[in-house]
Protein backbone atom coordinates (compact mmCIF):
# COMPACT_ATOMS: atom_id res chain seq x y z
CA UNK A 1 0.00 0.00 0.00
CA UNK A 2 1.12 3.55 -0.80
CA UNK A 3 2.50 5.43 2.01
CA UNK A 4 -0.46 8.47 2.19
CA UNK A 5 1.57 10.06 5.17
CA UNK A 6 0.54 9.96 8.76
CA UNK A 7 -3.38 9.89 9.85
CA UNK A 8 -3.71 13.67 11.06
CA UNK A 9 -1.15 14.92 7.87
CA UNK A 10 -3.98 13.54 5.62
CA UNK A 11 -7.12 14.36 7.93
CA UNK A 12 -5.34 17.83 7.59
CA UNK A 13 -5.02 17.84 3.85
CA UNK A 14 -8.54 16.81 3.61
CA UNK A 15 -9.96 19.63 5.86
CA UNK A 16 -8.00 22.45 4.16
CA UNK A 17 -10.05 21.25 0.74
CA UNK A 18 -13.31 21.30 2.75
CA UNK A 19 -12.46 24.14 4.33
CA UNK A 20 -11.87 25.99 1.28
CA UNK A 21 -15.57 25.06 -0.06
CA UNK A 22 -17.48 25.42 3.29
CA UNK A 23 -19.17 28.35 3.04
CA UNK A 24 -20.00 28.09 -0.41
CA UNK A 25 -21.81 24.25 0.56
CA UNK A 26 -23.73 26.29 3.45
CA UNK A 27 -24.93 29.09 1.04
CA UNK A 28 -26.12 26.85 -1.71
CA UNK A 29 -27.06 24.24 0.84
CA UNK A 30 -25.21 21.05 -1.77
CA UNK A 31 -23.33 18.07 -1.05
CA UNK A 32 -19.44 18.91 -0.28
CA UNK A 33 -18.22 17.06 -3.32
CA UNK A 34 -15.03 18.13 -3.10
CA UNK A 35 -14.90 17.54 0.17
CA UNK A 36 -15.73 13.67 -0.56
CA UNK A 37 -13.18 13.76 -3.07
CA UNK A 38 -10.65 14.54 -0.71
CA UNK A 39 -11.41 11.83 2.15
CA UNK A 40 -11.11 9.55 -1.03
CA UNK A 41 -7.79 10.90 -2.10
CA UNK A 42 -6.27 10.46 1.09
CA UNK A 43 -7.96 7.55 1.80
CA UNK A 44 -9.78 8.13 4.87
CA UNK A 45 -13.29 6.67 4.33
CA UNK A 46 -12.34 2.93 4.90
CA UNK A 47 -9.99 3.74 8.05
CA UNK A 48 -12.16 1.47 10.59
CA UNK A 49 -12.00 -1.81 8.62
CA UNK A 50 -9.68 -4.44 9.88
CA UNK A 51 -6.29 -5.43 7.97
CA UNK A 52 -8.05 -9.11 8.11
CA UNK A 53 -10.62 -7.40 5.54
CA UNK A 54 -7.95 -5.59 3.58
CA UNK A 55 -8.07 -2.23 5.53
CA UNK A 56 -5.65 -0.31 7.55
CA UNK A 57 -7.67 -0.85 11.02
CA UNK A 58 -7.64 2.56 12.50
CA UNK A 59 -9.68 2.35 15.86
CA UNK A 60 -12.79 4.66 17.11
CA UNK A 61 -10.34 7.24 18.79
CA UNK A 62 -8.54 7.66 15.52
CA UNK A 63 -11.65 8.46 13.42
CA UNK A 64 -12.86 10.68 16.28
CA UNK A 65 -9.33 12.53 15.53
CA UNK A 66 -10.21 12.99 12.56
CA UNK A 67 -13.62 13.98 13.11
CA UNK A 68 -12.70 16.70 14.90
CA UNK A 69 -9.85 17.86 12.38
CA UNK A 70 -12.47 17.90 9.70
CA UNK A 71 -15.14 19.69 12.24
CA UNK A 72 -13.19 22.19 12.27
CA UNK A 73 -13.01 23.22 8.62
CA UNK A 74 -16.75 22.14 7.37
CA UNK A 75 -19.45 21.02 9.91
CA UNK A 76 -21.37 19.39 7.11
CA UNK A 77 -18.34 17.82 5.71
CA UNK A 78 -17.83 16.22 9.31
CA UNK A 79 -21.20 15.01 9.87
CA UNK A 80 -20.96 13.03 6.80
CA UNK A 81 -17.57 11.95 7.48
CA UNK A 82 -19.17 10.57 11.03
CA UNK A 83 -22.35 9.33 9.72
CA UNK A 84 -20.34 7.33 7.14
CA UNK A 85 -18.06 5.46 10.23
CA UNK A 86 -20.58 4.90 12.05
CA UNK A 87 -22.18 2.46 9.06
CA UNK A 88 -18.77 0.98 8.78
CA UNK A 89 -18.50 0.28 12.69
CA UNK A 90 -21.21 -1.46 12.41
CA UNK A 91 -20.61 -3.54 9.83
CA UNK A 92 -16.96 -4.22 10.88
CA UNK A 93 -18.51 -5.57 14.02
CA UNK A 94 -20.71 -8.13 12.61
CA UNK A 95 -18.78 -9.22 9.87
CA UNK A 96 -17.27 -12.34 10.70
CA UNK A 97 -17.69 -15.46 9.66
CA UNK A 98 -20.09 -13.52 6.99
CA UNK A 99 -18.77 -14.15 3.67
CA UNK A 100 -20.85 -11.29 1.66
CA UNK A 101 -19.89 -8.99 4.33
CA UNK A 102 -16.40 -9.37 4.75
CA UNK A 103 -16.26 -9.18 0.60
CA UNK A 104 -17.93 -5.91 1.29
CA UNK A 105 -15.54 -4.23 3.29
CA UNK A 106 -12.42 -5.32 1.10
CA UNK A 107 -14.39 -3.69 -1.75
CA UNK A 108 -15.75 -0.84 0.94
CA UNK A 109 -11.89 0.28 1.40
CA UNK A 110 -10.66 -0.80 -1.77
CA UNK A 111 -13.25 1.57 -4.15
CA UNK A 112 -13.36 4.32 -1.16
CA UNK A 113 -16.99 3.67 -1.03
CA UNK A 114 -19.40 6.23 1.23
CA UNK A 115 -22.28 4.53 3.30
CA UNK A 116 -25.38 5.76 4.39
CA UNK A 117 -27.60 5.03 7.14
CA UNK A 118 -31.65 4.31 6.38
CA UNK A 119 -33.08 4.05 10.10
CA UNK A 120 -35.75 6.74 10.34
CA UNK A 121 -38.93 5.59 8.30
CA UNK A 122 -42.17 7.64 7.94
CA UNK A 123 -44.84 6.35 10.89
CA UNK A 124 -42.38 5.00 13.55
CA UNK A 125 -42.27 8.83 15.44
CA UNK A 126 -38.68 9.10 14.73
CA UNK A 127 -38.20 5.75 17.24
CA UNK A 128 -35.33 4.07 15.03
CA UNK A 129 -35.60 1.32 16.83
CA UNK A 130 -39.17 0.48 15.61
CA UNK A 131 -39.45 -0.49 11.82
CA UNK A 132 -43.12 -0.84 9.75
CA UNK A 133 -41.18 -2.29 6.33
CA UNK A 134 -40.53 -5.71 6.24
CA UNK A 135 -38.95 -7.55 3.12
CA UNK A 136 -40.69 -9.69 0.16
CA UNK A 137 -38.78 -12.69 0.19
CA UNK A 138 -38.64 -14.78 -2.87
CA UNK A 139 -35.75 -17.95 -2.51
CA UNK A 140 -32.84 -16.40 -1.90
CA UNK A 141 -33.48 -13.22 -2.99
CA UNK A 142 -35.85 -10.18 -1.13
CA UNK A 143 -37.05 -6.53 -1.90
CA UNK A 144 -37.56 -4.09 0.51
CA UNK A 145 -39.84 -0.37 -0.33
CA UNK A 146 -39.07 1.98 2.56
CA UNK A 147 -40.38 5.72 2.90
CA UNK A 148 -37.69 7.47 4.73
CA UNK A 149 -38.53 11.15 5.98
CA UNK A 150 -34.47 11.85 5.87
CA UNK A 151 -31.82 10.17 4.12
CA UNK A 152 -28.24 12.12 4.83
CA UNK A 153 -26.33 12.44 1.51
CA UNK A 154 -28.82 9.58 0.39
CA UNK A 155 -28.08 10.78 -3.64
CA UNK A 156 -24.33 10.43 -3.09
CA UNK A 157 -23.95 7.49 -0.97
CA UNK A 158 -22.58 3.64 -2.68
CA UNK A 159 -24.12 1.64 -0.29
CA UNK A 160 -27.45 1.90 2.32
CA UNK A 161 -27.54 -0.07 5.52
CA UNK A 162 -31.40 -0.25 5.94
CA UNK A 163 -33.57 -0.97 8.87
CA UNK A 164 -36.86 -2.93 8.59
CA UNK A 165 -38.95 -5.59 10.51
CA UNK A 166 -37.62 -9.50 10.45
CA UNK A 167 -40.74 -10.10 8.07
CA UNK A 168 -44.36 -9.30 7.58
CA UNK A 169 -45.28 -11.33 10.96
CA UNK A 170 -42.42 -10.03 12.91
CA UNK A 171 -42.89 -7.31 15.82
CA UNK A 172 -42.05 -3.41 14.83
CA UNK A 173 -39.14 -4.33 17.31
CA UNK A 174 -38.03 -7.47 15.92
CA UNK A 175 -35.21 -5.79 13.58
CA UNK A 176 -33.01 -6.65 10.67
CA UNK A 177 -29.85 -4.55 9.29
CA UNK A 178 -29.80 -4.85 5.50
CA UNK A 179 -27.12 -3.71 3.12
CA UNK A 180 -28.35 -2.23 0.36
CA UNK A 181 -25.71 -1.85 -3.18
CA UNK A 182 -26.68 1.56 -4.61
CA UNK A 183 -26.69 -0.38 -7.94
CA UNK A 184 -29.54 -2.41 -6.34
CA UNK A 185 -31.85 0.40 -5.58
CA UNK A 186 -34.10 3.43 -6.63
CA UNK A 187 -34.89 6.44 -5.02
CA UNK A 188 -37.36 8.70 -5.40
CA UNK A 189 -37.13 12.09 -3.94
CA UNK A 190 -40.24 12.94 -1.40
CA UNK A 191 -39.23 15.70 0.20
CA UNK A 192 -36.10 18.43 0.23
CA UNK A 193 -33.36 19.58 2.66
CA UNK A 194 -33.58 23.23 3.24
CA UNK A 195 -32.33 23.60 6.66
CA UNK A 196 -30.83 25.93 9.61
CA UNK A 197 -27.60 24.19 9.23
CA UNK A 198 -25.79 21.40 8.47
CA UNK A 199 -26.65 22.27 4.66
CA UNK A 200 -24.38 20.26 3.46
CA UNK A 201 -25.72 16.53 4.16
CA UNK A 202 -28.35 16.92 1.75
CA UNK A 203 -30.77 15.22 3.65
CA UNK A 204 -33.79 14.64 1.70
CA UNK A 205 -36.77 12.51 1.99
CA UNK A 206 -36.93 9.24 -0.06
CA UNK A 207 -38.60 6.33 -0.90
CA UNK A 208 -36.03 3.49 -1.66
CA UNK A 209 -36.45 0.32 -2.80
CA UNK A 210 -33.92 -2.16 -3.46
CA UNK A 211 -33.34 -5.99 -3.87
CA UNK A 212 -30.63 -7.57 -2.40
CA UNK A 213 -29.25 -11.22 -1.77
CA UNK A 214 -30.91 -13.07 1.87
CA UNK A 215 -27.02 -13.06 2.59
CA UNK A 216 -27.05 -9.10 3.11
CA UNK A 217 -28.53 -9.00 5.87
CA UNK A 218 -26.76 -8.57 9.03
CA UNK A 219 -26.80 -12.10 11.14
CA UNK A 220 -26.62 -10.14 14.33
CA UNK A 221 -30.61 -8.44 15.48
CA UNK A 222 -30.42 -4.79 14.68
CA UNK A 223 -31.11 -4.09 18.76
CA UNK A 224 -28.13 -6.03 19.23
CA UNK A 225 -26.11 -4.08 16.84
CA UNK A 226 -27.28 -0.51 17.87
CA UNK A 227 -26.64 -0.74 21.68
CA UNK A 228 -23.33 -2.20 21.50
CA UNK A 229 -22.08 -0.48 17.97
CA UNK A 230 -24.66 2.27 16.81
CA UNK A 231 -25.68 4.16 19.57
CA UNK A 232 -22.19 4.73 21.20
CA UNK A 233 -20.12 5.58 18.37
CA UNK A 234 -22.50 7.49 17.15
CA UNK A 235 -22.66 9.62 20.27
CA UNK A 236 -18.38 9.32 20.23
CA UNK A 237 -18.21 10.89 16.56
CA UNK A 238 -20.92 13.18 16.94
CA UNK A 239 -19.65 14.29 19.69
CA UNK A 240 -16.11 15.02 18.13
CA UNK A 241 -17.90 16.87 15.21
CA UNK A 242 -19.25 18.93 17.79
CA UNK A 243 -16.25 19.62 19.50
CA UNK A 244 -14.42 20.56 15.90
CA UNK A 245 -16.99 23.36 15.19
CA UNK A 246 -16.49 24.63 18.60
CA UNK A 247 -13.27 24.67 18.88
CA UNK A 248 -12.95 26.52 15.41
CA UNK A 249 -15.24 29.03 16.32
CA UNK A 250 -13.38 29.68 19.65
CA UNK A 251 -10.23 30.14 17.48
CA UNK A 252 -11.73 32.75 15.69
CA UNK A 253 -12.99 34.92 18.96
CA UNK A 254 -9.08 34.22 20.28
CA UNK A 255 -7.88 35.55 16.77
CA UNK A 256 -10.48 38.45 17.42
CA UNK A 257 -9.06 39.52 20.81
CA UNK A 258 -5.65 38.91 19.41
CA UNK A 259 -6.20 41.47 16.98
CA UNK A 260 -7.82 43.99 19.41
CA UNK A 261 -4.88 43.75 21.58
CA UNK A 262 -2.75 45.01 18.69
CA UNK A 263 -4.52 47.63 18.04
CA UNK A 264 -5.08 48.63 22.14
CA UNK A 265 -3.06 46.34 24.48
CA UNK A 266 -4.50 48.21 27.61
CA UNK A 267 -8.05 47.10 27.19
CA UNK A 268 -9.37 44.21 25.75
CA UNK A 269 -13.16 44.41 25.06
CA UNK A 270 -15.53 42.89 27.51
CA UNK A 271 -15.66 40.44 26.12
CA UNK A 272 -12.51 38.79 26.51
CA UNK A 273 -12.90 36.95 29.99
CA UNK A 274 -15.62 34.53 28.03
CA UNK A 275 -12.46 33.35 25.91
CA UNK A 276 -11.68 31.20 29.52
CA UNK A 277 -14.91 30.18 29.79
CA UNK A 278 -14.94 28.83 26.05
CA UNK A 279 -11.54 27.07 26.37
CA UNK A 280 -12.24 25.37 29.53
CA UNK A 281 -15.31 24.03 28.08
CA UNK A 282 -13.34 22.51 25.07
CA UNK A 283 -11.35 20.91 27.84
CA UNK A 284 -14.15 19.16 29.39
CA UNK A 285 -15.69 18.54 26.02
CA UNK A 286 -11.80 16.59 25.12
CA UNK A 287 -11.51 14.86 28.40
CA UNK A 288 -14.94 13.43 28.38
CA UNK A 289 -14.97 12.09 24.96
CA UNK A 290 -11.43 10.72 25.66
CA UNK A 291 -12.93 8.77 28.51
CA UNK A 292 -15.89 7.37 26.55
CA UNK A 293 -13.73 6.02 23.73
CA UNK A 294 -11.25 4.36 26.66
CA UNK A 295 -14.52 2.86 27.87
CA UNK A 296 -15.60 1.76 24.32
CA UNK A 297 -12.48 0.12 23.39
CA UNK A 298 -12.50 -1.90 26.69
CA UNK A 299 -15.82 -2.77 26.41
CA UNK A 300 -15.43 -4.49 23.51
CA UNK A 301 -14.00 -7.33 25.09
CA UNK A 302 -16.39 -7.70 27.68
CA UNK A 303 -19.26 -9.96 27.73
CA UNK A 304 -21.31 -9.25 24.86
CA UNK A 305 -24.67 -10.75 26.66
CA UNK A 306 -23.91 -7.90 29.21
CA UNK A 307 -26.33 -5.22 29.55
CA UNK A 308 -24.14 -2.58 29.48
CA UNK A 309 -26.66 -0.22 31.43
CA UNK A 310 -23.69 2.12 32.77
CA UNK A 311 -21.61 2.66 29.96
CA UNK A 312 -24.94 3.22 27.50
CA UNK A 313 -26.09 6.06 29.95
CA UNK A 314 -22.41 7.31 30.09
CA UNK A 315 -22.39 7.57 26.26
CA UNK A 316 -26.11 9.35 26.02
CA UNK A 317 -24.63 11.61 29.06
CA UNK A 318 -21.89 12.30 26.46
CA UNK A 319 -24.04 13.09 23.45
CA UNK A 320 -26.20 15.43 25.76
CA UNK A 321 -23.42 17.07 27.25
CA UNK A 322 -21.03 17.38 24.27
CA UNK A 323 -24.40 19.34 22.10
CA UNK A 324 -24.90 21.35 25.03
CA UNK A 325 -21.41 22.62 25.82
CA UNK A 326 -20.48 22.92 22.22
CA UNK A 327 -23.61 25.62 21.47
CA UNK A 328 -22.48 27.12 24.83
CA UNK A 329 -19.00 28.07 23.92
CA UNK A 330 -20.14 29.17 20.12
CA UNK A 331 -22.18 31.48 22.09
CA UNK A 332 -19.40 32.61 24.33
CA UNK A 333 -17.32 32.98 20.93
CA UNK A 334 -20.28 35.42 19.63
CA UNK A 335 -20.23 37.14 22.66
CA UNK A 336 -16.36 37.99 21.97
CA UNK A 337 -16.51 38.74 18.52
CA UNK A 338 -19.46 40.62 18.46
CA UNK A 339 -20.90 41.97 15.18
CA UNK A 340 -18.18 40.75 13.04
CA UNK A 341 -19.17 37.23 14.45
CA UNK A 342 -23.26 38.23 14.13
CA UNK A 343 -22.10 39.32 10.12
CA UNK A 344 -21.35 37.19 7.48
CA UNK A 345 -18.06 37.42 5.77
CA UNK A 346 -15.77 38.54 8.23
CA UNK A 347 -12.77 36.47 9.31
CA UNK A 348 -14.73 35.87 12.61
CA UNK A 349 -18.39 34.75 11.30
CA UNK A 350 -19.79 32.47 13.33
CA UNK A 351 -23.11 31.85 12.38
CA UNK A 352 -22.35 28.63 10.25
CA UNK A 353 -20.88 27.47 13.13
CA UNK A 354 -23.61 28.06 15.71
CA UNK A 355 -26.72 27.46 13.20
CA UNK A 356 -24.60 23.81 12.41
CA UNK A 357 -24.43 23.15 15.91
CA UNK A 358 -28.41 24.03 16.81
CA UNK A 359 -28.83 20.53 14.68
CA UNK A 360 -26.64 18.68 17.89
CA UNK A 361 -29.35 18.89 20.62
CA UNK A 362 -32.10 17.42 18.46
CA UNK A 363 -30.29 14.51 16.34
CA UNK A 364 -31.97 12.26 18.27
CA UNK A 365 -33.81 14.73 20.21
CA UNK A 366 -32.25 15.21 23.51
CA UNK A 367 -35.15 15.27 25.90
CA UNK A 368 -35.78 11.74 24.47
CA UNK A 369 -32.25 10.80 25.31
CA UNK A 370 -32.21 12.19 28.82
CA UNK A 371 -35.71 9.97 29.28
CA UNK A 372 -34.30 6.72 28.47
CA UNK A 373 -30.66 7.45 30.38
CA UNK A 374 -32.84 8.28 33.61
CA UNK A 375 -34.35 4.35 33.33
CA UNK A 376 -30.90 3.49 32.86
CA UNK A 377 -29.60 4.94 35.74
CA UNK A 378 -32.05 4.37 37.70
CA UNK A 379 -31.88 0.51 36.73
CA UNK A 380 -27.93 0.12 37.13
CA UNK A 381 -26.58 -2.00 39.80
CA UNK A 382 -22.98 -0.72 39.74
CA UNK A 383 -22.12 2.20 41.69
CA UNK A 384 -21.83 5.73 40.41
CA UNK A 385 -18.47 6.34 41.39
CA UNK A 386 -16.25 4.30 38.73
CA UNK A 387 -13.49 2.67 40.38
CA UNK B 1 -44.89 -17.29 40.00
CA UNK B 2 -44.61 -17.60 35.95
CA UNK B 3 -48.61 -16.39 35.78
CA UNK B 4 -47.02 -12.94 37.81
CA UNK B 5 -44.19 -12.40 35.62
CA UNK B 6 -46.48 -13.13 32.34
CA UNK B 7 -48.53 -10.15 34.16
CA UNK B 8 -45.71 -8.03 34.07
CA UNK B 9 -44.71 -8.66 30.96
CA UNK B 10 -47.90 -8.32 29.16
CA UNK B 11 -47.68 -4.54 31.48
CA UNK B 12 -44.47 -3.68 30.71
CA UNK B 13 -42.64 -5.86 27.90
CA UNK B 14 -44.40 -3.85 25.04
CA UNK B 15 -44.31 -7.35 23.26
CA UNK B 16 -45.85 -7.01 19.87
CA UNK B 17 -47.18 -10.81 20.50
CA UNK B 18 -50.16 -11.50 23.50
CA UNK B 19 -48.28 -13.07 26.40
CA UNK B 20 -50.84 -15.47 25.89
CA UNK B 21 -49.16 -16.74 23.32
CA UNK B 22 -46.19 -17.31 24.88
CA UNK B 23 -44.42 -20.75 26.19
CA UNK B 24 -42.32 -20.85 29.08
CA UNK B 25 -39.81 -21.46 26.92
CA UNK B 26 -40.13 -18.88 24.40
CA UNK B 27 -37.48 -16.34 23.72
CA UNK B 28 -38.31 -13.02 24.40
CA UNK B 29 -35.84 -10.98 22.16
CA UNK B 30 -37.71 -12.82 19.01
CA UNK B 31 -41.07 -11.73 20.37
CA UNK B 32 -40.46 -8.11 20.53
CA UNK B 33 -38.81 -7.83 23.64
CA UNK B 34 -36.41 -4.07 23.72
CA UNK B 35 -33.13 -3.49 25.69
CA UNK B 36 -35.17 -0.45 27.13
CA UNK B 37 -38.04 -2.20 27.76
CA UNK B 38 -36.12 -4.99 29.65
CA UNK B 39 -35.19 -2.28 32.22
CA UNK B 40 -38.88 -1.76 32.74
CA UNK B 41 -39.50 -5.28 33.31
CA UNK B 42 -36.59 -5.58 35.69
CA UNK B 43 -38.00 -2.77 38.06
CA UNK B 44 -41.27 -4.26 37.66
CA UNK B 45 -39.83 -7.28 39.08
CA UNK B 46 -38.30 -5.84 41.67
CA UNK B 47 -41.45 -4.52 43.06
CA UNK B 48 -43.95 -7.51 42.69
CA UNK B 49 -41.29 -9.85 43.83
CA UNK B 50 -39.52 -7.86 46.40
CA UNK B 51 -36.24 -8.51 45.11
CA UNK B 52 -32.69 -6.87 44.25
CA UNK B 53 -31.46 -7.18 41.00
CA UNK B 54 -27.82 -7.85 41.03
CA UNK B 55 -25.39 -6.65 38.53
CA UNK B 56 -24.00 -9.77 37.27
CA UNK B 57 -27.45 -10.95 36.54
CA UNK B 58 -28.27 -7.76 34.14
CA UNK B 59 -27.53 -9.70 31.31
CA UNK B 60 -29.43 -10.85 28.35
CA UNK B 61 -29.43 -14.54 29.23
CA UNK B 62 -31.61 -13.81 32.82
CA UNK B 63 -34.31 -11.85 30.37
CA UNK B 64 -34.22 -14.73 27.68
CA UNK B 65 -37.75 -16.26 28.62
CA UNK B 66 -40.48 -16.78 30.88
CA UNK B 67 -38.47 -19.51 32.40
CA UNK B 68 -35.05 -17.55 32.92
CA UNK B 69 -36.50 -15.22 34.70
CA UNK B 70 -38.36 -17.37 36.94
CA UNK B 71 -34.77 -19.09 37.68
CA UNK B 72 -33.22 -15.64 38.63
CA UNK B 73 -36.30 -14.49 40.57
CA UNK B 74 -35.88 -17.56 42.53
CA UNK B 75 -32.36 -17.48 43.09
CA UNK B 76 -32.52 -13.57 44.21
CA UNK B 77 -35.55 -15.15 46.44
CA UNK B 78 -33.23 -17.99 48.23
CA UNK B 79 -30.25 -15.47 48.10
CA UNK B 80 -32.19 -12.64 50.16
CA UNK B 81 -32.50 -15.30 52.64
CA UNK B 82 -29.27 -16.02 53.62
CA UNK B 83 -28.67 -12.28 54.31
Amino acid sequence: MKDFGTLIDRARTAAIIAAAHADSVDIESCFPHESLEGLKQNRLLGLLIPERFGGPGATLRDVALVCRILGQACGSSALIYAMHQIQVACLVATARGAAWQEAFLRRANADQLLLASVTSEVGTGGNIRSSLCAPEYEGNRLTLRKRSPAISYGEHADAFLVTARRSNEAPSSDQILIVAERTDSALVETSRWNALGMRGTDSKGFDISFSANAAQIISVPFDDIAQHTMLPTSHILWGSVWLGIATDATEKARAFLRNEAHHNADALPPGAVRLEKAVSMLSSMRARLDSAVNEYLNIQISDREALPLGFLAEVNGLKIAMSEAALAAVHHAMLICGIAGYKYGTPFSLGRHMRDLHSAPLMVNNDRIAANTAALLVAQRASLMKE
Amino acid sequence: MEDRIREILSRCARLSVPVEALNDEDNLYDAGLSSLATVNVMLAIEEVFSVEFLDHLLTRRSFESISSLAAVIASLKSGALTF
